[in-house]
């Protein structure tokens, strides 16, 4: 398969396996050089700018002899303007398909002078196959490729394509230089490779077996208590000078800010701890920033190499960190106390803020165990949609969401975001392309997108329309096209008030 | 005299008073005159149909085959009330044809849908010179300009062949009547291993009747499940979860249509990969077309009307908007 139709692909495709399937049968069949460039292109790693869009259109204008009217006609059923120049230039039978290797060598030997430019991209229109290559060319020439594919998904395309774990290619990312790339292929055989993959390789991390409120009495006390935060839960290794973050649930490596990082790798022990962090500003999609995210250290696994069996000990060694004096850097040590009575912990367990916790986790001599906030699921559909945070975002990233009633949509609760950058700007066209009114800041959208959402509970609400409002709600997934019938209707919601 | 010096619009359609019969009346009239056999062009209920000989059996198949029909060979001609009215193909599906009308020296066509590329099963576009053209105007923006049919049906394979790699059968969701039967002659061509289903087949079979060259197929339920993903399928409705799919290890479900030109199209099809292939006129064929007939008057229906009309007009061309003037026929007589 060849870049641009890969390119093409990805930006048509919403589903996630086939995005990875045709990334990976990209990678097998790729040259190593190719590999590397289309990595860059595919992390958003854009070649510059050489003409404008418009420019672009003016010269399409000058090849396609129509009206002015009918010309504005065109590009708006297309809705997609390098769709349409794509169409309203001449549909030839172009014979050469877009190498990116050389695109990238001829865009440094053109001058960038107008007239020379010109001539190049009409050139290009010309022997290049219309379908999807000249129009991959046009995006790229004028800097509009909008392709960011996710890590995770890259990592699990390479991991199929080079029959290898996405782990490994994780590590394999974090020790490549851009600059002296390596491809994976032999980086992963590599001796430095493997002995940093031995070093680095996830410890087991603990499993703690769920238990329901009811079951708390049958602990053995004394009990140690700590919430369980909602964030990105991870491990991080310190070996020696190197500092090592694992993304649990992902599987992918990771950094943080580079204060925490620098500070944690400064300490003289080695250790291995797991932690969550929790984003205090998730709308920053780079939070490179420093002290945007609290780092929330949870356990010690591991300590100058040598496992501590009691977590009381465990709780001791934390100290030696000497964080409880990091606030400045925004690391804690998570809050643990020691309970005696299920009752006192079923209060703690009450009195949890369920945006923040999931519920807690509870250590005894016998073991883990962790009680976690029950959500319920709901399918609600997008109604208004504004922007969080005007000055630090541009992406429509809250959500009115509504459930039925009869034949019409009542509002019942309004989400921020929680999904990833590349789900979030999906949503965010879908919000752009589909406005039916603008009120200031908020856009009415056309009722078609449905969220599937949890909840931790139902409340009455005098304040809403629906008489009901949804507490500690997070999206889960979107989908187009459902019919209006899987929307929860609110009487099923309102049977969820006790 | 009115717009035209033979025709008439009505709430029914066009109407031919001196001969006093419709073509492709969109309600039951006495006298039908049918230039193919699409929903929007023939429906049930006519008392009398007259179409080509090729448009005779998939209008019986369709339509049931109880109806009153004459049929008429392209170019052979029938004199109604002193009009003389004659079949010419349009290359849109087989049997497909542009009504010629002749009155006193006087010449009407009546396009119908038409394509002028050649597909090999539908016999091919013939121009003719004419006084007054009615037009389809299906694909009548800058926008829509067709690649060589070869190119298209070359990505259809290269997709079939990637996802026989893939052990995965390929199905195209496409029209059952005209553009099944135009995939699965131009497919057979790489490979025999092509089924459809039975609302196609049906078709299939009629044709076969009158010798149109539908190579015979392999019936759905007969695919190996072994071989399934060597399979291009064609079924006429996008189906994923259709009793003999459950045979198929894995699918892709891809759609062919015109419409897929535009990604602002593409994205809101409900298939994992689309192709443009329509059997409509696109931008240049329809300006092409209607230069060569010489015509001084166009009307233009069925489709992006307004737009097409007010560029013939601006070419100096006495052109109109035949959809806006059949619906104000329309409401005057409501
Ligand atoms: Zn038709
Ligand atoms: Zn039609």
């Amino acid at each position: 398969m060849r870049l641009a139709l890969l390119i093409r692909l990805l930006e048509e495709s919403n589903n996630k396996e086939e995005k990875i399937s045709q990334l990976a049968q990209y990678f097998i069949n790729v040259s190593d050089e190719l590999f590397f460039e289309s990595l860059l292109l595919l992390r958003g790693n854009r070649p510059k700018k050489i003409i404008s869009t418009e420019t672009l259109l003016d010269w399409t204008r000058e090849q396609n002899s129509v009206p002015q009217w009918l010309f504005e006609r065109s590009i708006e059923e297309c809705n997609d303007t390098h769709d349409a120049i794509n169409l309203l230039l001449e549909q030839h039978e172009g014979e050469h398909e877009l190498n990116f290797i050389e695109f990238k060598l001829q865009l440094q030997s053109i001058p960038l002078h107008l007239d020379e430019v010109k001539k190049y991209v009409l050139n290009q229109w010309k022997i290049l196959k219309v379908n999807p290559d000249r129009y991959f060319f046009n995006k790229l020439i004028s800097g509009s490729l909008r392709v960011h594919i996710d890590d995770v998904l890259l990592f699990q395309a390479m991991a199929i394509a080079l029959k290898t774990t996405k782990q490994k290619i994780s590590l394999c990312f974090s020790l490549m230089d851009p600059l002296k790339f390596l491809h994976p292929r032999k980086l992963l055989k590599s001796k430095i490779f493997l002995e940093k993959f031995a070093i680095y390789s996830i410890r087991n991390h603990k499993n703690y077996v769920e238990i329901n409120q009811h079951q708390l009495q049958d602990l053995n006390f004394p009990v140690f208590v700590s919430p369980i935060w909602i964030g990105v839960r991870i491990q991080i290794i310190k070996h020696k000078s190197e500092l090592f973050v694992w993304d649990l649930e992902k599987q992918i490596l990771i950094f943080l800010d580079s204060e925490k990082q620098n500070y944690l790798q400064s300490l003289e022990f080695d250790f291995v701890v797991e932690a969550t962090i929790i984003s205090l500003n998730k709308l920053l999609k780079d939070s490179q920033e420093s002290n945007q995210e609290m780092l929330i250290l949870e356990d010690l696994l591991e300590w100058n190499h040598l496992e501590i069996a009691s977590f009381s000990e465990r709780l001791k060694c934390f100290e030696f960190l000497n964080l409880n004096s990091k606030q400045d850097l925004n690391i804690y040590i998570n809050d643990v106390s020691e309970y005696h009575d299920p009752n006192i912990i079923k209060s703690r367990f009450h009195t949890l803020e369920f945006n923040k916790h999931k519920g807690l986790n509870l250590y005894n001599s016998i073991g883990l165990f962790k009680i976690q906030a029950e959500y319920k699921k709901a399918k609600l559909i997008l109604i208004y949609a504004q922007k969080l945070n005007q000055s630090n975002s541009s992406y429509y990233d809250q959500y009115t969401l509504a459930c039925r009633s009869g034949t019409t949509l009542v509002p019942v609760s309004k989400v921020d975001s929680n999904f990833e950058f590349e789900t979030l700007l999906e949503v965010h066209n879908f919000i752009v392309n589909n406005t039916v009114e603008r009120f200031g800041p908020v856009r009415s959208v056309s009722p078609q997108l449905v969220f599937e959402i949890q909840y931790s509970r139902i409340e009455e609400s005098k304040r809403h329309k629906a008489g009901i409002v949804l507490k500690d709600v997070s999206l889960l997934q979107f989908c187009l096209d459902e019919s209006i019938d899987v929307i929860s209707a609110l009487s099923e919601l309102k049977q969820g008030l006790k | 005299m009115g717009l035209s010096s033979l025709l008439e619009f009505t709430e029914h359609g066009i109407y031919v008073p001196r001969g006093d019969f419709y073509i492709d009346p969109n309600k039951k009239v006495k006298h039908a005159v049918i230039t193919h056999a699409h929903s929007d062009h023939a429906i049930s209920g006519h008392q009398n149909y007259l179409c080509t000989h090729l448009s005779k059996p998939i209008l019986k198949l369709r339509l049931g085959s109880k109806i009153k029909i004459q049929s008429l060979d392209y170019a052979e001609s029938l004199n109604i009330n002193g009009v003389k009215v004659s079949f010419h193909p349009a290359g849109h599906i087989p049997g497909s044809a542009q009504v010629r009308l002749e009155y006193k020296g006087n010449i009407v066509v009546i396009s119908g849908d038409y394509k002028l590329e050649n597909d090999g099963l539908a016999d091919p576009f013939e121009i003719i010179k004419c006084h007054e053209y009615v037009t389809e105007s299906t694909f009548a923006l800058p926008v829509y300009q067709w690649q060589k049919q070869d190119i298209i049906y070359k990505e259809i394979y290269d997709w079939w062949q990637y996802n026989q790699s893939q052990k995965k059968a390929s199905i195209i969701n496409s029209y059952p009547l005209g553009k099944s039967q135009r995939l699965i002659h131009a497919m057979h061509q790489y490979s025999s291993n092509i089924s459809c289903h039975s609302s196609i087949e049906a078709t299939n079979q009629s044709y076969r009747s009158i010798d149109v060259p539908i190579p015979t197929l392999i019936d759905i339920m007969d695919i190996p499940k072994r071989d399934a993903h060597k399979y291009l399928i064609l079924t006429p409705t996008i189906i994923s979860q259709a009793y003999w799919m459950q045979n198929f290890p894995g699918f892709e479900i891809a759609e062919a249509s015109g419409w897929m030109a535009t990604k602002n199209r593409r994205h809101k099809s409900s298939s994992n990969r689309q192709f443009t292939l329509s059997d409509h006129a696109d931008w240049n064929a329809l300006n092409t077309t209607i230069n060569a007939t010489g015509a001084e008057k166009v009307f233009v229906t069925h489709g992006f009307c307004f737009e097409f009309s007010e560029y013939l007009k601006e070419k100096g061309i006495q052109a109109y908007n035949l959809d806006s003037i059949l619906k104000s026929n329309k409401s005057i007589a409501d």
